[in-house]
């Protein structure tokens, strides 16, 4: 009976891990292909089919390139960055929700790594851990560009999380939770909606936060390549640059997932879907719920994707901030409109309270 | 001193411009519409370089090259018009006396060069050795991949000056 | 669920390890990088123990508040003075120092026995404060229970520990803007 969970928890993670890694790969291609798409250009076609084995290439040349370190980095905390910048990212992802449960013999399987009634705490913990890895990085490596970046990365993703997490308090007063599944079943269920619907401001908020938390453009600063050369990995080749690379679209996947499951629905069934779900288990005859997770982690799979590729879309359509503006943006301009956002929550949530 | 109108241009955001998030969405649209262009249409503005190629024009300057006769000899009589010309000073020449048995077919050439060096990292393709030539020896090919793997193999000496090229066509 | 146990156990055991010794990185490492993460170890390295406890709502706010915004602003300050430069010497007499040392292991020797003896006495297994967990759950989670102590019993307090806060804003303002003129 127990081993049953402990080899379901080892799926979970396998899956988790295998979902989250094996598409990095891909995004990686399609963020140089939508890139060429969008302006104009073809884009790596050559290796494999469309040039999807691109990425394949690209990791076979970072394990054979030299593992340099410059002379006089501080050895430790140089080689520890890339490896926190990676674990906080993939921590973070174990407490995302991806399906209701699954019933095998007889036992519910919750889909979710770790069951942590204060998911959404937990997850703000790891997000803000992201911080160290650039501060290490940038101030281990021994050079002032890395250390540039290093300041305007940590100031930038610290100032950002003030809005985000008010962002995040708006939806908590609304689902009264800080379990991630509850509140998914609080979107899914029939008096409830989308947090976006309920709250489209501080979905938004959110939305903009998240790309200043993972340092993707209009916010990556800490690697303006213009000015800073690349920032806060100026110093990292072959492995460690790549793990720093893959710790990137990890932070994209799992702030796309917490976009997706706190404003977007998380695992509920897309419009259409539940249709699907009664069709195929009563064509195949396979029980309901089981086919209904698959569903749900399909349905956040998909949305998943689709804020990836916001994610590739903005990238390529909007200019770099100037650091000024970006500090701009957060503090005199998202953080009022945070604040005023949570008060209009507040008087949301009192007058559903009152009303029902 | 007249009196200079300047205008100022800079003005301030109105409410719709001010909130950024309609220009955003316009740009992004744009690009969407992009995406969709390349993503289904195939539509591009480059090429697949090794095997598609531009077509330069016929008076393209690229990599140098001596002219031959038939007798496979070169028709530069060393005259340093072209070391004299050139103005970045990438041609060097030492000039030497031809024997009498090679002045077939009734040319006379009385000097020859012993060496001809151009130095490609140096020259910029300006064609004034090519104007200056009295007897038409050396001139510009159209060939524009001249990538070497040592600076060395950048400095054309007189056996890589006097290789054979084809498709001249305007440039007779 | 013996499997479970030893896993524990296991990491109990391992973190409490990374926690000792990042405190004693703390305490004799030379670069203060090394002695801000020393101490960011010790704090990860309690909230994970917290969170092994079954405690996540505590383990959280230990990484949230400490490791998350405090010691991040430690490891800002301390790379924006580049306090690498400072040495730090104690000129202290031998004497002095055997005695400190010694000082000191008695003291922790003290902690030990005490913490052995309190944990072998069951006293310390069967005394429970006003919240047990069954308790906690019956109000609604940790969450629900710390915010209402926080914001309705405690309220008085909680403000006033803000006060504190407010005055070292205020003097660090004044501390700045002395060095300005």
């Amino acid at each position: 009976m127990d081993q049953i969970m402990w080899i379901a928890l080892f799926l979970k993670i396998a899956v988790v891990l295998a979902c989250c890694m094996g598409s990095v790969p891909f995004l990686v291609w399609f963020e140089r292909r939508g890139s060429a798409w969008i302006q104009g250009r073809v884009g790596p076609n050559r290796v494999g089919p469309f040039g999807l084995l691109q990425s394949l290439a690209d990791v076979l040349k970072f394990f054979f390139k030299e593992d340099f370190a410059p002379k006089n980095a501080s050895r430790i905390y140089y080689y520890l960055a890339p490896m926190i910048a990676l674990i906080a990212p993939l921590g973070a992802l174990t407490m995302i929700p991806f399906g209701s449960y699954v019933e095998v013999a007889g036992q519910v399987i919750n889909l979710q790594i770790a069951e942590v009634n204060a998911g959404v705490l937990f997850i703000l913990a790891f997000a803000g851990l992201e911080v160290y890895p650039i501060i290490l990085a940038g101030w281990a490596s021994n050079n002032k560009y890395s250390v540039f970046g290093a300041l305007r990365g940590s100031s930038q993703i610290v100032s950002y999380e003030i809005s985000m997490g008010l962002a995040l308090v708006s939806m908590l007063l609304a689902y009264g939770t800080l379990d991630l599944h509850s509140m998914v079943e609080w979107q899914s269920s029939a008096a409830g909606m989308w947090g976006c619907v309920m709250n489209p401001i501080g979905a938004l908020i959110f939305w903009i936060c998240t790309f200043a938390e993972t340092n993707r453009l209009p916010f990556d600063l800490p690697e303006g390549e213009a000015e800073i050369v690349a920032g806060f990995h100026v110093e990292y080749g072959s492995m460690k640059f790549a793990l720093f690379f893959l710790a990137e679209y990890v932070a994209m996947i799992m702030a796309s997932a917490l976009l997706a499951t706190v404003f977007f629905g998380g695992y509920s069934l897309l419009p259409g879907f539940s249709h699907l779900v009664g069709w195929v288990s009563s064509a195949q005859g396979w029980p309901l719920q089981n086919v209904k997770a698959f569903f749900e982690f399909a349905s956040l799979f998909l949305k998943v994707a689709f804020f990836m590729f916001v994610f590739v879309w903005v990238r390529w359509t909007l200019p770099r901030f100037r650091f000024d503006q970006l500090m701009d943006l957060g503090w005199k301009i998202l953080f009022p409109l945070a604040m005023l956002n949570l008060g209009y929550m507040v008087a949301l949530v009192t007058y559903l309270a009152r009303s029902h | 001193m007249g009196k200079i109108n300047t205008v100022n241009v800079s003005k301030k955001y109105t409410f719709k411009e001010s909130l950024y998030l309609v220009a955003i969405i316009q740009g992004m649209m744009i690009t969407l519409k992009r995406f969709f262009e390349g993503f289904v249409l195939h539509k591009k503005f480059t090429i697949m370089y090794p095997e598609e190629r531009r077509d330069y024009s016929q008076r393209f300057r690229g990599e140098h090259f001596i002219s031959i006769d038939n007798n496979k000899t070169e028709n530069c009589t060393a005259c340093f018009l072209c070391e004299t010309v050139c103005p970045a000073e990438c041609i060097h020449i030492v000039a030497d006396e031809r024997e009498d048995d090679q002045n077939l077919y009734g040319v006379k050439k009385e000097k020859k060069p012993l060496s001809f060096d151009i130095d490609a990292l140096r020259c910029c393709f300006c064609g004034m050795c090519e104007e200056a030539c009295p007897k038409d020896a050396i001139k510009l090919s159209r060939n524009y991949e001249m990538s070497v793997l040592k600076r060395d193999d950048a400095i054309y000496d007189l056996d890589h000056l006097k290789r054979e090229v084809k498709g001249l066509k305007g440039r007779g | 669920m013996d499997l479970s146990m030893t896993l524990e156990d296991i990491f109990l055991f391992a973190f409490g390890l990374v926690a000792v010794g990042g405190s004693l990185v703390m305490l004799f490492a030379k670069n203060p990088i090394t002695v801000a993460l020393g101490l960011l170890s010790v704090l990860l390295a309690t909230g994970c123990t917290y969170g092994l406890m079954g405690e996540h709502m505590v383990a959280t706010l230990q990484i949230v508040v400490y490791a998350g915004a405090i010691m991040v602003l430690f490891v800002f300050s301390i790379m924006l003075l580049n306090l690498n430069n400072l040495k730090f010497d104690l000129a202290w007499p031998r004497v002095l120092f055997w005695a400190s040392v010694a000082g000191l292991a008695a003291f922790f020797a003290l902690i030990c026995i005490n913490v052995l003896y309190f944990f072998q006495s069951k006293m310390a297994q069967h005394q429970w404060g006003e919240f047990t967990p069954e308790k906690v759950s019956e109000l609604g989670g940790n969450a629900r229970v710390l915010s209402q102590a926080l914001f309705s019993q405690n309220y008085f307090s909680f403000e006033l520990v803000s006060i504190p806060l407010l005055i070292a804003l205020v003097g660090a303002v004044v501390l700045a803007k002395r060095k300005l003129n």
